[in-house]
């Protein structure tokens, strides 16, 4: 059963990628690579994958970062670091659209939006901040930011407490300051975990659908279309399934690799414990 | 112990005053960057229509009013979307965790041969998002008559949770000592009896993470439900919700009330579960 909804509908979709099926007509024939010679002509192209790894790299890079200094900070024993870590680990937990339609209303356009109106009082212009093209993009990242940081976190903290006390003891008696131990000790420790961390952040933001969907749906015009957003659009607006599946395939070897990369730090890391 | 412990102490004493200054200062920030977007929302639930669009905007509500929730759940089709919800949460949940957990049991106490591979298969299947596979999903589904059916959304619910539970269960099962299952066939226990009088009350804290988990996924699972299910007889909370966010004139006290109701159970879900998700999740990425 898991296999028939996990790897067949990865299979069907390649096999309907070489099909032009399309839900407004009837007959299906077999075309090859007719829809990868069109995915590679296609004249959004450029502009999607641009946009696609705009976003992709600024939300891997910012909720790593973010996730790691985070993951530091909730592990130093103080009073109240449980109480603080579930505080962190809350956005995960909330449905995405929740947290777009959350996002929608912070940074809405009119003079009650939160940000507008704390902006006016500091003397900044009312802004319409969906309609221009780099703030929406901007607020779509800080939005898959902000949902995306507890998960990285998550794994963070898990993989700092797995390393072993007595370096860091050995380190300080040695006269190591807390960089010093930060840069020689945990980051070459930590490396395989936040590898991981990556490669499961480029997954999330790549797949990554819900958010944009319901927060900016591609807009202004074209100004935040990801990869995502295209292959539900032209199954789903176009009802040309045919080519949103070989958009798919495209995004699954994509994926592939990804997966790949993420079995293979697992496994060096398993080797070396 | 008190002697050496209060002389490092003293000895620290100026640099770990700042370090907590600075420890704490960090805290206010993540307390209040996570918390106040959504007190917005929590806030702007009890407030009137009048007051939600008031300039300036009213952070505190000046006459809490539970109006918004009532009409919310006697309006429209938001009160059967919460009940669908409910309903296929509740039983993906159970199937999930019924399969996952036999499963995981069967690999956990007997050795096949690519068991290794099996598993490492599994881990990658868990990790093809359901993005790739929606248009296969839908034409799936189109096949089956199961379209705009709760039941559909079920199959696919259990179908892509039960990878992780395994995952997470397999582990958790490894840690019960084998020597429990023979002591209990030596007293004439079958597999299934030893199964589910011994390991399963020994491994509550790992089903619930895994339950937790699975919950969570399936009562905020957004993209599929819009595409298998959009009718408005099976419409689900997150659909719901994105229907309320129409593009002509929000009704933002009715849609925080709405969003609130979503969110609650998960919240409640996550108090009694967050003891448990680092090490649950932890397992999953190093195992």
């Amino acid at each position: 059963m898991v296999l028939a909804f996990t790897l067949f509908p990865a299979l069907y979709g390649i096999g309907i990628s070489m099909t032009n099926m399309h839900l407004g007509y009837p007959d299906v024939r077999f075309v090859g690579f007719g829809n990868y010679q069109r995915f590679l002509s296609w004249p959004d192209l450029d502009l999607i994958m641009r946009n696609t790894a705009i976003f992709m790299g600024a939300t891997v890079l910012l909720q790593v970062s973010f996730g790691l200094a985070a993951a530091l900070l909730l592990d130093m024993r103080v009073p109240g670091h449980r109480f603080m870590r579930s505080i962190a680990i809350l956005p995960w937990v909330l449905p995405s659209v929740v947290v777009a339609l959350i996002f929608a209303q912070v940074f809405s356009g009119s003079r009650i939006g939160i940000v507008n109106y704390v902006g006016s009082v500091i003397g900044m212009p009312t802004m319409n901040w969906f309609a221009d093209p780099v703030l929406a993009m901007v607020i779509l990242i800080v939005c898959s930011v902000w949902r995306g940081i507890p998960f990285s976190l998550i794994i963070l903290l898990g993989g700092l407490q797995t390393l072993p006390r007595d370096v860091y003891e050995a380190a300080r008696i040695d006269g190591a300051t807390g960089w010093q131990s930060f840069r020689y000790i945990t980051l070459p420790l930590l490396r395989p975990i936040i590898l991981v961390t990556l490669i499961m952040a480029s997954a999330g933001a790549l797949n990554s659908l819900d958010i944009p969907l319901a927060l900016t749906g591609g807009g202004p015009g074209t100004a935040t279309e990801l990869i995502s957003l295209s292959l539900y659009k032209e199954s789903f607006f176009n009802l040309d399934v045919s080519y949103g599946a070989t958009i798919g395939t495209m995004m699954l070897i994509a994926n592939i690799f990804l997966i790949i990369a993420f079995l293979s730090v697992r496994t060096k890391g398993t080797e070396q414990s | 112990m008190t002697l050496s412990s209060s002389v490092s102490a003293s000895h620290r004493k100026p640099s770990a005053l700042g370090r907590n200054l600075f420890i704490y200062g960090l805290y206010a920030f993540i307390f209040v960057q996570v918390l106040f977007p959504l007190s917005w929302a929590f806030f702007g639930a009890f407030k009137s229509p009048s007051e939600i669009f008031a300039y300036p905007p009213s952070f505190w509500p000046r006459n809490a009013t539970l109006e918004n929730f009532q009409n919310v759940l006697t309006r429209g089709s938001f009160a059967r979307a919460v009940w669908n919800t409910v309903i296929v949460s509740a039983v993906s949940v159970v199937l999930t965790l019924a399969l996952g957990s036999m499963a995981a049991y069967a690999i956990s106490r007997w050795n096949f041969r690519f068991k290794d591979t099996f598993l490492v298969v599994l881990l990658g299947l868990q990790l093809i998002p359901s993005t790739v596979n929606i248009v296969p999903y839908y034409l799936m589904m189109n096949e089956l008559g199961l379209l705009n059916t709760l039941t559909g959304l079920v199959v696919i619910y259990t179908a892509s949770n039960i990878p992780i539970t395994i995952w997470l269960l397999k582990g958790f099962f490894d840690t019960i000592p084998v020597s429990l299952d023979e002591a209990a066939a030596i007293d004439g226990c079958s597999k299934f009896r030893t199964f589910f009088s011994i390991v399963l009350p020994l491994s509550l804290p790992g089903m619930s993470v895994a339950g937790f988990l699975a919950f969570i996924s399936c009562w905020s699972e957004f993209l599929v439900p819009l595409v298998i299910a959009p009718s408005r007889d099976t419409t689900v909370v997150s659909v719901g919700l994105y229907n309320f966010f129409g593009p002509d004139g929000v009704e933002y006290n009715a849609l925080f009330a709405a969003t609130l109701i979503t969110v609650a159970p998960v919240i409640v879900a996550y108090l009694f579960a967050q003891r448990y998700i680092v090490s649950g999740l932890t397992a999953f990425s190093e195992k």
